[in-house]
């Protein structure tokens, strides 16, 4: 399994000297759901300093008003041939596949990938590879790898998201208390004691899950079954504390990473219910 | 050109009758499998038939809902039950995931598939990617204004649909699993919690809402039909009979009349207030005239209030008595001013002088939801005619 780190401070190059095999890379205002963004010209410097894995992330809703520079990116993104593309909205396989342009797709459909089925049509629509959603269980994790060929990708430690709204939910909120807005707070749902990291911007609202979700018990099986990326967020970790994590799972020492992680494992073993009796 | 369809909901086959009665072109329902509301009483195979049956005898149509997010084991049983729906008579289905449309698309081509509200189809190229497919529909996501929905309605051979009225979700369709991190309910395969409606603790002593108002779309139906909008979509599936003939029967008077040139201001005043008058939160037009703000959310805890307009749905006529037979829903006593209204529109002022109970006793006050009741009225009234209370103001 290829690791991908999710990168929030300025630093990338030695996260990728630690042993990173590549990086994700938010594609600034056309990505949702992140901490920090990048412009094109950031991804162009990115591709020149290194030769590792550069994913690159386009998930937001995309308006009409946006197709034009859309394509204008899809077409610079394959003149720096990075690695692949993450896309959430339709429009982009269907400006990539109108405009033949070569990028390697990968469906991140956020919640919303959680079949084979699915993964395979957009397999054979050219898209070879497709990001697991967080949940589902273990057992529908490796049926998937089963029964795909696709490249999969999966979160092995980061804060979930859980939701996105087109809504400014901070703004309105503060405005409505009459007090100075916050870009992001952290709430907690009383009866259930979960709680969210809720983060506003220019494309809207979204809600993180407040507990860091760790893989690394599972780690194992999921690089034997055949996952192919594992993506670990830097999330709130100080620099070193990201390198001692990244150590950790490019040598593999689980009590180390669940030291620095926790052990929240998700959805593997919990799932969902849907009919309510 | 052809005329707006008016799509309504139904979570049974009583409120089948009733909204495609009340004058909703077509229906939407869930059935036994694939539906996003999965606590929605959804329909057997045998209510599906009889409810085909039923619309397409007044050329109506019925649409099924097979939007979920599937998982594998979902997948178990559903091209053999795609196939028993459509012996049922569906006219379309309504599908949100991609390998579903593909394989209704592939196989049948004696029903539409229409692309669900749940894959927030945002943009011309998205919809024309489900265009391709062979989707005939995209229901438009929530988030779209005036603009965005007129620039997509352009497509050709591409029917678009807008959701007109009920609640709304505060996330992007699809993109919220928030009912799956607090309750462990799937908000994806039917069992949203609606936890945006829940108030949250921030702060030490304030609560965090994100909760929107509901949609009214009322006096924009115009806008939609003229800016080339195949269907006008009503939401709530689970919402009560009484709901559903009022929100039904207000749009079908509206869109009547916009088309025969007769609406006038005090009319569409008129049916504002009776939409206002079934809602059980405050309304706007939400993302239509501007991106949504905090004028379109709430700030406290639930929102809801509890409507008892509805008194009664009329099932029958006792000749012998010159009464019309009721079953009770709210409270009513003698001296109420009501309105009876039918599904085909004529509404009947009635003062309430006089009121039997089952066996033909004279009572002064009906307080027990589902008695059999009886008020003396000239007339038949055909079925699923209901009363309402008329409130001082209103």
């Amino acid at each position: 399994m290829k690791l991908l780190g999710v990168i929030r401070d300025n630093n990338y190059l030695e996260y990728l000297d630690n042993g990173l095999d590549g990086i994700v890379l938010p594609l600034e205002n056309f990505s949702v759901d992140y901490f920090k963004y990048y412009s094109i010209s950031d991804i162009r410097e990115c591709r020149k300093s290194t030769d590792k894995l550069l994913y690159v992330v386009i998930n937001k809703m995309i308006f009409n008003n946006e197709l034009d520079n859309l394509l204008s990116v899809l077409k610079e993104l394959e003149s720096i041939k990075i690695d692949g593309v993450f896309f959430y909205d339709l429009a982009v396989l269907n400006l990539v596949k109108e405009n033949k342009i070569n990028i390697n797709l990968l469906y991140n459909g956020t919640h919303m990938v959680t079949n084979s089925d699915t993964i395979n049509l957009y397999y054979d629509l050219g898209v070879k590879g497709a990001y697991l959603s967080n949940e589902i269980t273990k057992d529908e994790v490796l049926n998937i790898r089963h029964n795909t060929k696709s490249d999969l990708f999966i979160l092995l430690l980061g804060n979930p998201v859980v939701a996105m709204s087109r809504r400014n939910l901070l703004t309105s909120y503060f405005a409505n208390k009459n007090k100075s807005k916050s870009e992001i707070i952290t709430i907690k749902e009383p009866k259930s004691g979960q709680e969210f990291i809720v983060k506003e911007d220019s494309n809207g609202t979204t809600f993180f899950y407040n507990r860091r979700l760790n893989l690394s018990n599972v780690f194992k099986e999921l690089v034997e079954c055949g996952i192919n990326y594992g993506i670990i967020e830097q999330g709130d970790y100080n620099s070193d504390e990201y390198k001692e994590l990244i150590k950790a799972y490019v040598s593999f020492n689980k009590l180390k990473i669940d030291e620095l992680a926790g052990r929240n494992r998700g959805f593997l073993y919990r799932e969902t219910i849907y009919k309510v009796k | 050109m052809k005329k707006i369809e008016l799509l309504a909901p139904a979570g049974d086959l009583e409120r089948l009758k009733v909204v495609l009665l009340y004058g909703a072109d077509a229906v939407y329902v869930g059935g036994e499998k694939l539906s996003l509301r999965a606590n929605a009483t959804n329909f057997s195979l045998d209510e599906l038939k009889e409810g085909c049956t039923f619309a397409h005898n007044l050329k109506k149509r019925v649409y099924l809902t097979a939007n979920i997010v599937f998982h594998d084991k979902d997948r178990k049983g559903m091209e053999e039950y795609i196939k028993e729906v459509i012996d049922c008579g569906i006219d379309a289905f309504i599908v949100s995931d991609l390998y579903l449309a593909k394989y209704i698309i592939d196989n049948y081509k004696s029903v539409e598939v229409h692309i669900s509200t749940q894959d927030s189809i945002t943009n011309i190229s998205s919809a024309m990617f489900y265009r391709d497919l062979g989707a005939s529909r995209v229901v438009l996501a929530r988030e779209l204004s005036k603009g965005e929905i007129k620039e997509i309605s352009s497509i050709p051979n591409l029917e678009t649909e807008v959701f007109i009225h009920g609640a709304m979700c505060t996330c992007f369709s699809g993109r919220c699993a928030l009912s799956n991190y607090v309750t462990n309910r799937d908000a994806n395969r039917g069992g949203c919690a609606q936890v945006c409606r829940f108030a949250f603790n921030y702060d030490s002593n304030d609560k965090f809402t994100l909760a929107t108002k509901d949609l009214n779309m009322a006096i924009f139906i115009k806008d939609l039909i003229d800016i080339g909008v195949s269907s006008l979509k009503v939401e709530g599936r689970m919402r009560s009979l009484y709901y559903l003939a009022t929100v039904i029967g207000s749009y079908r008077f509206l869109i009547d009349s916009i088309y025969d040139g007769t609406l006038t201001d005090e009319k569409l005043l008129e049916y504002q207030k009776r939409l206002d008058s079934v809602a059980n939160r405050d309304t706007t037009s939400q993302y239509f005239n501007h991106l949504a703000d905090e004028t379109d959310q709430y700030y406290t805890g639930r929102q809801e209030v509890s409507n008892q307009e509805y008194l009664g749905l009329i099932i029958g006529y006792d000749e012998k008595m010159k009464s019309i037979i009721l079953k009770e829903r709210n409270y009513f006593k003698v001296g109420d001013e009501v309105e009876i209204f039918t599904p085909t529109g004529e509404i009947y002022p009635y003062k309430i002088e006089t009121i039997y109970n089952e066996d033909n006793e004279k009572i002064e006050v009906a307080r027990h939801p589902e008695e059999i009741l009886k008020l003396p009225f000239d007339t038949r009234l055909i079925p699923y005619s209901m009363i309402r209370l008329i409130r001082k103001g209103k």
